[in-house]
This record gives structure tokens, C-alpha cells and sequence, in this order.
């Protein structure tokens, strides 16, 4: 909201360096500190008639690398403060999981004929192995943009001139590589790890799936507290 | 050459901004605009912006917002006791060194 009045260039430039600050070892609240700072001398700069490389000195990673080096890391309060997020996570995936297992249709089978439901809900080594790549995906994607959010613009540069041919090809043997990942880890789903109670798995899912609803998908206008960018 | 210059400038810089921000309580471009003034060229409010945070985590700067015409608020300096101290030994660490640099530079002035 701050930065709203910002040319879209110079918005651009302060999206660059906030996505870098992001990823580093800075806690959030640092950041959006910086972040007010940032916006109000760039803001300073433009009312001046002056480009942002007069104020930040040009090379905006050399400057935000400087930032970094002058804060103090706050790696573990950065970790706390985002582990709701990734739990919220765990209950999305936990939730998917059980909707899309053999024992889900099995319950509401049981539940339909009135039948004796069982009441130990399977932990495959599917679930796991796959949870575990998913958030090690999410994470390694996050620390890629936010590393090279200066770069995006050579990257698509670059990535605009390979031929159409060569990228749909790519695209193709990327989606190849996914579909056959998924088949061959599809024996792991019959590889039960260990079994929990389903009352005890659902007391824990369903509230990290409500977080997840109201991190993720409530409307900021509507969720108090939440920070608007 | 440009290297040695920016090393010098280093052990300068934080030095002179606690100097600016002893006279008077002030902003990051004031600061900068300050350095420029008396010859620091090369300054930019962005140059100076991770020294003055460095500055204000080891507790000899102390900082606050105040409204500015812009909208968002604007971020002002004023130096502590502990930075008020730290100033007054780098002057006098600064002189110590100046006299010795002088000293060389004039004993061999002819061969310069």
C-alpha cells in the first residue's frame, strides 16, 4: 500500500529487492521495517525527478546484500513465525491424502451400510515421501525466485528467444517426468509406515485445514492482522 | 586504486555520519546531502542506509518516525551516549593516524 504511488518501474526495482530480502536470513518484521524505509526513499527519489539508481547506487543486489550483512540474523525467529504456514500445509496435504485413499472410500462404505467402521487410519510411505518432496519442492522454488528476482528479466530474455519447438518439448518431458514419478511411487501408497487413530488424524487435520483456509484463501480484507503488501 | 579508496572510505564513513547526526537529529538524504557537502562525492542515501542500520543494532544510533509530505513515515537518527562516545574516540583515533600520514607524506614530499 505504501508503495502504491511508485512509477511501475521503480515499483518493479522495490519488488526486486523485497523478494531478495524475503529469502535471506532476515526476520519478517526486519523486512517490513526496511521495507517502509525503502518505499518512503524511493518515493523521496522519485519526487526529486531522480532514477532509484542515484539513490540505491545501481547494483540493487550489492545494496541488498549490504542490508543483510548490517542486520542481525534472526533465522529461528523467522522459522517459528513461519511454521504455522507450513503446518497449515501438512493439513492440506493430510487432507487430500485421506480424501484420495482406498480407506476414505472403505469408511464411507462402512458408514453407508451401516457397518463396523475401522477406526485405523493407514500412514503410507507414499504420503510421507511425498509430502516431504512437495514442501522440499516449494521451499527450493521460493529460495530460487527470491535469489534471482534480479535476474528475471535476463532469464525471460533468455527464455523468449529458445524456439517454441525446443520449450514445448521441454514442457512435455517435464510433465512426462511427473507422470512417471507418479507411477512408480504409486506402490509406496500400499506401504503402510504406521497406523493412527482417524478421530486423532481428523483432530489435528481439520484445524491446520481451517489455517490453511485462512491463510490462504480467506480475502485479506477480510482476515484481520494479516499484513497487506 | 578505486579499491584503497574504498577501504579508506570504510573506516571513515561511520565515523563522519555519527559527526552529522551529533550536530542534529536527522534523516538518511539530509545525511548524505551533509557527506556530499563537504566533499564525500561518491554518497548515496543508499550507501549510507546498511551503515546507519549497523549503526542503529549496536545501539549508537536510536531511531524514530516522523510524518514526512510524502505519506510514509520518515525514518530520523539521533545519536546515543554510547555513539556519542564512540564519535569522540574515532576523532581522536582519526587525528593520531592523520598526524602520522602527515608527517610521512611531508618527510618524502620530494620524492612524490
Amino acid at each position: 500500500m505504501l508503495g502504491k504511488n511508485l512509477t511501475p518501474e521503480n515499483q518493479k526495482v522495490m519488488t526486486d529487492m523485497l523478494v531478495y530480502l524475503r529469502v535471506s536470513r532476515i526476520s519478517d518484521d526486519c523486512i517490513e521495517l526496511i521495507r517502509r524505509d525503502l518505499v518512503e526513499m524511493a518515493l523521496a527519489a522519485q519526487e526529486r525527478n531522480e532514477p532509484l539508481s542515484n539513490v540505491f547506487g545501481g547494483d540493487n543486489k550489492f545494496f541488498c546484500d549490504e542490508i543483510i550483512a548490517s542486520v542481525k540474523p534472526e533465522r529461528f525467529k523467522k522459522l517459528v513465525r513461519g511454521l504455522p504456514f507450513l503446518l497449515s500445509g501438512v493439513g492440506l496435504l493430510g487432507a487430500l491424502n485421506l480424501v484420495s485413499s482406498r480407506y476414505f472410500r472403505q469408511f464411507m462404505h462402512d458408514i453407508n451400510v451401516h457397518s463396523t467402521i475401522n477406526s485405523n487410519y493407514p500412514v503410507t510411505l507414499g504420503y510421507i515421501v511425498n509430502t516431504v518432496l512437495i514442501y522440499a519442492v516449494a521451499v527450493a522454488v521460493v529460495q530460487f525466485i527470491g535469489k534471482f528476482s534480479f535476474r528475471t528479466d535476463h532469464f525471460l530474455g533468455r527464455l523468449h528467444r529458445v524456439p517454441s519447438m525446443l520449450k514445448f518439448a521441454a514442457g512435455g518431458l517435464f510433465g512426462l517426468a511427473i507422470l512417471l514419478y507418479i507411477f512408480w511411487t504409486q506402490q509406496w501408497y500400499g506401504i503402510v509406515v504406521f497406523q493412527i487413530n482417524i478421530w486423532g488424524y481428523l483432530a489435528v487435520i481439520i484445524p491446520l485445514l481451517a489455517l490453511w483456509v485462512y491463510f490462504f484463501v480467506v480475502p485479506k480484507s477480510l482476515s484481520k492482522g494479516r499484513r497487506v503488501e | 586504486m578505486m579499491n584503497e579508496r574504498s577501504q579508506l572510505l570504510k573506516g571513515t564513513l561511520e565515523g563522519s555520519i555519527l559527526k552529522v547526526i551529533k550536530d542534529s537529529e536527522t534523516y538518511g538524504y539530509e545525511i548524505a546531502e551533509k557527506l556530499r557537502s563537504v566533499g564525500f562525492s561518491s554518497i548515496s542515501e543508499g550507501t549510507i542506509y546498511p551503515l546507519l542500520l549497523r549503526l542503529e543494532k549496536n545501539g549508537l544510533l536510536v531511531a524514530s518516525y516522523k510524518d514526512s509530505p510524502l505519506g510514509p513515515q520518515r525514518k530520523y537518527y539521533s545519536l546515543t551516549e554510547q555513539g556519542d562516545q564512540s564519535m569522540k574516540e574515532f576523532f581522536v583515533n582519526w587525528r593520531e593516524i592523520e598526524k602520522c600520514v602527515n608527517k610521512l607524506l611531508s618527510e618524502e614530499s620530494g620524492e612524490l
